[in-house]
């Protein structure tokens, strides 16, 4: 069986930047994995190649055996860093258009976790706060039974009330044999629910690891080695 | 899912142009009111002259905002729905690219003649207290002596016409999609790029189009010359016609390849 996320010396090249430098990464399936760096490391950029929303300028990238395209998009649930949603819908009609074009989409689990927030359905996403609006995002992409889900820095601009919603709604909905990739810097925040740690700095790839050997080798958390390794 | 993207396409741009739309019949349909009205009353209503003008800049401001809209909306979409920050939602839909570029070219045709035919209805508001049904019974009633007297022939510089102008419009579009989608392989000076495509590209269509033209034109009267008599055959200008309409094809062709191309192969999203 094809590992469900693989990168074969994949470099990305901006002007003037070399984004990603031969970047090696094989990701088996169930696995819950934090994709970690500062700012600028190159962790965006890797996750918007895997949807295709890049081009590499060298290598490969694989999401079940098969390069970004119709077929990957049907598996991978992608959150992005930023507001990507049509303002002027309402979350009922978000709602009805992820149904739409996700088979994989539950409608039902939306619906459901969207009231056990209290927001209105009938909302458009423009009327709602900054964190509710990141809420719906969420919500909207872990409710895909993907084979893979990319958060790109899911718990970024929130309140620490917020991030522990998110992080239980991440862990309670996705399937045992998806994968997940969490990209962040606030790694104290995540680092009880992860398998596996990626640490990433200028576009190279430090450490690929569990994070149990990790801490057992170091002998110190994950947020500590982190703070350790990119000391500044 | 074509049919989808076009559903939500049409959901998208319809919030500007049925209000658009509506607005601009109102403004015709009070037009009219105020002439009716002027003709009834002539001038015992001071108000009137006042109302009747300011009633026809406003049609004739949406008129311009109803066809520049057309244009604005089509390409603004285009721009914005695949290459800015909604582009992460688009690109990450399970559909293939050319798709993308089909959907939204459809629903731009589609608004384009809606515009024109809400222009013609807006003609045919103005004069709603003037209408002679007998002048239109005699239009119908022509055009329908006219049908079993027409040849095959007419029919078919009907068609010519009709796909010209909807090769036209199609080519048209695609070339303003594919250099928006040029501009956007550039890491930076992205709209200049894209203008740059716009006006080269451009000046080399032209080229290419006059010289097509030329070439037509010349063995056109090459052939004429052996013709015995001045018969004015009508194959020239089907020639002219089929001659444009392969022309517009082939680029609709080239600029609907290239954009597709441009966004699978050379997309980087900022």
């Amino acid at each position: 069986m094809n590992p469900v996320f693989e990168c074969r010396h994949l470099s990305k090249n901006f002007p003037g930047k070399e984004a990603l430098q031969d970047v090696n990464i094989t990701l088996e399936r169930g696995r819950i994995v934090g994709l970690l760096g500062p700012n600028g490391s190159g962790k965006s950029t890797l996750m918007k190649l895997a949807n295709g929303l890049l081009c590499p300028t060298q290598g490969g990238i694989f999401i079940d055996g098969m390069a970004p395209g119709e077929e990957t998009k049907k598996i991978v649930s992608y959150l992005p860093d930023k507001n990507y949603l049509n303002d002027w819908m309402s979350v009922r009609q978000l709602i009805r258009f992820f149904g739409d074009f996700y088979e994989d989409f539950q409608k039902e689990a939306a619906v459901e976790m969207i009231q056990r927030l209290g927001i209105p359905m009938q909302a458009r996403l423009k009327t709602l706060s900054k964190g509710t609006k990141e809420k719906v995002q969420l919500i909207l992409v872990m409710s895909r039974k993907a084979k893979l889900y990319l958060l790109d820095e899911p718990i970024g601009g929130v309140d620490p009330a917020a991030r522990d919603y998110i992080l239980h709604t991440i862990i309670s909905n996705y399937s045992e044999d998806a994968t997940v990739v969490i990209s962040t810097h606030l790694i104290s925040d995540v680092e009880s629910i992860l398998d596996e740690a990626i640490f990433i700095a200028d576009g190279k790839i430090l450490l690929h690891s569990p994070v149990d050997e990790l801490r057992e080798k170091n002998n110190m958390s994950v947020d500590a080695w982190f703070r350790e390794v990119f000391k500044c | 899912m074509l049919r989808k993207l076009m559903k939500y396409e049409f959901r998208a741009t319809s919030r500007t142009f049925l209000p658009l739309y509506g607005a601009f019949l109102l403004a015709a349909l009070l037009l009219a009111v105020f002439d009716q009205m002027h003709q009834t009353w002539g001038n015992s209503l001071p108000w009137l002259d006042a109302a009747a003008l300011v009633t026809g800049i406003a049609y004739g401001i949406l008129f311009i905002a109803v066809m520049v809209m057309t244009a604005v909306v089509a390409f603004q979409r285009f721009y914005r729905n695949l290459f800015t920050d909604e582009g992460y939602l688009t690109h990450t839909l399970p559909v293939k690219t050319h798709t993308h570029v089909t959907a939204k070219l459809l629903v731009s045709v589609v608004w384009c003649i809606a515009s024109i035919a809400v222009f013609f209805l807006s003609v045919l508001v103005l004069s709603i207290f003037n209408l002679q049904p007998a002048a239109y019974g005699e239009i119908f009633a022509d055009l329908v002596k006219w049908i079993p007297e027409s040849n095959w022939e007419s029919w078919a510089f009907l068609l010519e016409i009709f796909l010209l102008v909807l090769l036209y419009l199609v080519c048209g579009i695609l070339f303003v999609y594919m250099a928006i989608a040029a501009g956007n392989i550039a890491g930076r000076h992205k709209v200049a790029l894209g203008i740059g495509v716009f006006i080269g590209a451009g000046i080399i269509l032209q080229l290419v189009y006059l010289l097509g033209i030329t070439v037509g034109v010349r063995s056109t009267f090459d052939l004429w010359k052996d013709i015995p008599d001045y018969t004015f055959p009508s194959w020239p200008l089907h020639g002219f016609l089929l001659g444009n309409i392969v022309f517009f094809l082939f680029f609709s062709a080239v600029f609907y390849i290239l954009t597709s191309w441009i966004l699978k192969r050379k997309l980087n999203l900022a």
